[in-house]
């Protein structure tokens, strides 16, 4: 292996793809600046920047969704000109986007094929599709009925189902846009033997992601943007963790750091015996005012599940009972919940949390409206001056209030989510993944704002999986395991990532 | 002042404003041909008839801005419109109060629209679908398709009269309740809920946003501003058909999208429906002036309401904008070839 990794390093002529001194323009904007990217056959390259900093630009460029301004583009030594998504794919350059966009009620063949059909004769030759369907899983060492509908998989599944679809065009160059975000360990595992097995086939990898320590482990190379700019290029050998960051960032950015807080000993929340039949069953939790409490766990234990239940999103089963401040109390759905003080900041932030056609000021008061009235009509002076003040005070990057939310970057579009509920002035705030997708400059802020949220007496509840962010973030943590509270840990201070894990599956 | 100016150039941005010029240009061009465009008679006359189906048409944009739609408006208007008949012909009723009676009875019925789709959460589509084949069924039911007629004077004042020659009475109800409306829509907290609905349902449940309540109280305003209408329209005619109305539902759809409303919710404003309405009217009154047979008005209203979406959708839509951005420089500047 080390043999065969050398023998390529030395034969620098062997880019399959180069992207040479890419500029491209948006109206008001630079999005790159003779940027360059060079691509060998057989290897992962990851490619990492914060949000923001060109690399879906790029990748657009790569996959000609959009047209490049300056520069150019060699493959296999040949200029290559990309004016549509149709040539890229003819070039055999596909592209496995984050987001899985597959048709549920279709089976397995149906969707690997879609846009790519095996036909004879004018028609679909089902046979011959879904004996390929099998051969193309089997790359990804996955034995599944091809036959089956989508929607009966799990997200993981899909997943490796979208990269069989980007198979079917038989890639020199595939992208990975994120492709572990929705996976667990043992389940991105499973996709990186996948991309190993990819590699020996000689397929390039574009391999994208937020999580530096999968580019430790999987990467042969890695590109490193920042404002659309290319910072550096080196093998993954040659760089560390945090080398990456500061590069990254371009500037010292502070490891997460653990901040001693005094909690409350008065309870604001508690549940008993909180069930949904095959959600999660029997959870007992209590949360203390101005506590910080994590939920860790692996995706699709039902973290999300219970909490959406907590905030009368979803019922309960018969037999739970729920306190605020002791009084037992129903919450059969959000208005009850968010009368009772609650906040939810939701996982899916542009299926859940923002109305992306409406301003940032209206995004912000839309729970408040009710306070916000004179003689029965809303008093715009009050409601813009009261987002002003969240916009300055959360630094929040936005051209004015006014601005419709879908023009903000993630990390600006989640601020402004929490400061609805800060606004609203919740006495208990649920947050599920508050920092996914979102660059670690960001990422430190909204850590900041929650402890800050905290220290005024706030309950706050944070579900990550992100295990450096529970440990940095939380006064106590809360385990779940496949639906049940697998144990609580209250002494945070001293404790590893691996003792997470370990009453994760004990 | 400068705020004043600012708002109106605003408002020549929006498809609302584009319709009217679109409008007004039609109509300048009819009047250079024929001379007889601009005149008081033919202005109240267009007016007056394209009311009524602007009237409907609120209540469709209120609809279609929380991402539903209702097919049931021109049942509902037929509905009422025989009740008000029946109230002043057969039970002899003060006209004011058969009017107020009638067009009250808009309620319940679009409510009954309302319940099924918010509480059972069935498909807004084939609910007003299906009610408005009951509703227009009884209306065949009670009066075995005969007219109703004999309906006092004074009726037919209300609805049909023109102050000064160029105002008819039912251009100022619609734009008083244009005003009330529009005020609803962009100053009231339930306006805005409507509108977060339409936006992002998930989002509008999960800021406690009684969701269901609201999308019952559409489908209710949806009824009354139909029924209003229908109450109005039989006023008018001084007597009651069973085929009052019966353009209703594609008219009030037609005017809403023509005036920049969405069709998925979240965008749009009845101010828009007004400047649609008067846009279809106006075509169909130059069919009229230009001497053209009547059975073309129904092809240009199409063809303007594909160009109307055509343009709207360039204008909004950056993916179209690139496609036509990326064909115009594909062809001259980029040389990498192949």
């Amino acid at each position: 292996m080390e043999i065969k990794r050398m023998a390529q390093s030395s034969k620098n002529d062997s880019c399959i793809v180069e992207m040479k001194n890419i500029t491209k323009y948006f109206p008001g904007t630079r999005a790159l600046t003779e940027v360059s990217l060079r691509l060998r056959k057989g290897e992962i390259h990851a490619l990492v920047g914060e949000n923001g900093a060109g690399k879906s630009t790029l990748m657009n460029i790569l996959t000609g969704q959009f047209l490049m301004d300056e520069g150019e583009i060699l493959m296999e030594g040949k200029p290559l000109r990309l004016s549509s998504p149709q040539d890229a794919l003819r070039n055999n350059i596909v592209l496995v986007p984050q987001e899985l966009n597959l048709i549920p009620e279709a089976s397995v063949t149906e969707n690997i094929f879609l846009g790519n059909e095996i036909m004879h004769g004018g028609f679909i030759n089902s046979a011959a599709s879904r004996k390929k369907a099998e051969e193309l899983l089997n790359l990804l060492n996955v034995k599944l009925d091809v036959t089956a509908q989508v929607k009966d998989l799990s997200a993981a599944y899909q997943q490796l189902i979208s990269i069989a679809r980007a198979l079917a065009y038989t890639p020199k160059v595939l992208i990975l846009d994120e492709p572990t975000s929705v996976l667990t360990n043992v389940e991105s595992d499973n996709l990186f033997r996948a991309m190993k097995n990819l590699k020996q086939h000689g397929t390039a990898m574009v391999f994208i992601t937020h999580h530096l320590d999968e580019v430790m482990e999987q990467a042969d190379r890695v590109t490193i943007m920042r404002n659309g700019e290319l910072v550096e290029e080196v093998p993954v050998p040659e760089i560390t963790k945090d080398e990456m960051i500061t590069r990254m960032a371009g500037k010292k950015v502070q490891q997460l750091k653990r901040v001693r807080r005094n909690v409350s000993d008065k309870i604001f929340y508690e549940a008993r015996h909180l069930s949904r039949k095959g959600e999660f069953s029997d959870i007992n939790f209590c949360v203390h005012k101005g506590e910080i409490l994590c939920v860790a766990g692996l995706v699709g234990a039902g973290r999300t599940e219970i909490f959406k239940c907590v905030f009368g999103i979803t019922q309960s089963d018969y037999g739970a009972r729920t306190y605020v401040d002791g009084k037992e109390v129903t919450v059969g759905c959000p208005s009850t919940a968010i009368a009772l003080g609650m906040g939810y900041v939701a996982e899916e932030r542009r299926h859940d949390g923002i109305t992306p056609g409406m301003s940032v000021m209206e995004n912000m008061v839309l729970p408040s409206y009710g306070r916000l009235r004179k003689h029965g009509l809303i008093d715009y002076n009050q409601a813009d001056s009261l987002a002003d003040k969240y916009i300055t005070g959360m630094s929040i990057k936005t051209a004015s209030r006014d601005t419709l939310i879908k023009n903000l970057s993630g990390g600006n579009q989640q601020k402004v989510i929490v400061a609805r509920w800060i606004a609203k002035g919740v006495r208990m705030l649920i947050l599920d993944e508050p920092t996914r997708g979102i660059d670690v400059n960001a990422k430190g802020e909204i850590h900041t704002l929650i402890r800050n949220l905290a220290d005024e007496g706030v309950a706050v509840i944070v579900i990550s999986s992100e295990m450096d962010e529970v440990l940095a973030m939380a006064d106590r943590i809360m385990v779940i395991h496949r639906g049940r509270v697998s144990g609580f840990i209250d002494d945070v201070d001293s404790t590893t990532q691996e003792d997470v894990l370990k009453v994760a599956f004990q | 002042m400068n705020k004043i100016l600012n708002k109106i150039g605003k408002f020549f941005k929006t498809t609302a404003g584009m319709v009217l010029i679109v409008t007004l240009l039609v109509g300048v061009a009819v009047q250079m041909i024929t001379g007889n465009f601009f005149s008081a008679y033919n202005i109240s006359t267009l007016t007056r008839a394209a009311s009524f189906v602007i009237l409907v048409g609120f209540g469709q944009t209120i609809v279609l801005l929380t991402g539903g739609i209702d097919l049931s408006v021109a049942a509902i208007g037929s509905v009422c419109g025989m009740a008000n008949a029946i109230f002043m012909v057969q039970y002899g009723m003060n006209p004011y109060l058969a009017i107020l009676l009638a067009t009250l009875i808009g309620i319940p019925l679009g409510a009954i629209n309302g319940l099924f789709i918010a509480k059972l959460k069935l498909t807004p589509f084939i609910v007003t679908l299906a009610t408005m084949e009951i509703y227009q069924g009884f209306v065949y039911v009670v009066t075995k398709g005969m007219p109703i007629t004999g309906m006092p004077d004074c009726a037919g004042r209300l609805a049909d009269g023109v102050i000064g020659g160029v105002l008819p009475n039912i251009v100022i109800m619609m734009i008083v309740i244009c005003i009330i409306l529009t005020i609803m829509l962009t100053k009231m907290r339930l306006g805005r809920y409507i509108y977060a609905l339409g936006g992002n349902r998930h989002c509008a449940k999960i800021v406690g946003i009684p969701t269901e309540r609201i999308e019952i109280i559409v489908y209710c305003l949806s009824g009354l501003l139909s029924a209003f209408a229908g109450v109005m329209m039989s006023c008018k005619l001084e007597s009651f058909q069973a085929t009052i109305g019966e353009s209703w539902q594609m008219g009030s759809i037609t005017a809403a999208v023509l005036g920049g409303t969405s069709m998925l919710g979240g965008f749009g404003s009845v101010v828009g429906t007004i400047m649609g309405g008067l846009l279809t009217g106006v075509i169909s009154t130059c069919i009229t002036l230009l001497r053209i047979s009547s059975y073309w008005e129904t092809i240009v209203t199409g063809v303007v309401v594909l160009i109307a979406i055509f343009i709207d959708a360039v204008k909004d839509n950056e993916a179209f904008r690139e496609k036509f951005y990326r064909k115009f420089k594909s062809g001259g500047t980029v040389d990498t070839g192949k």
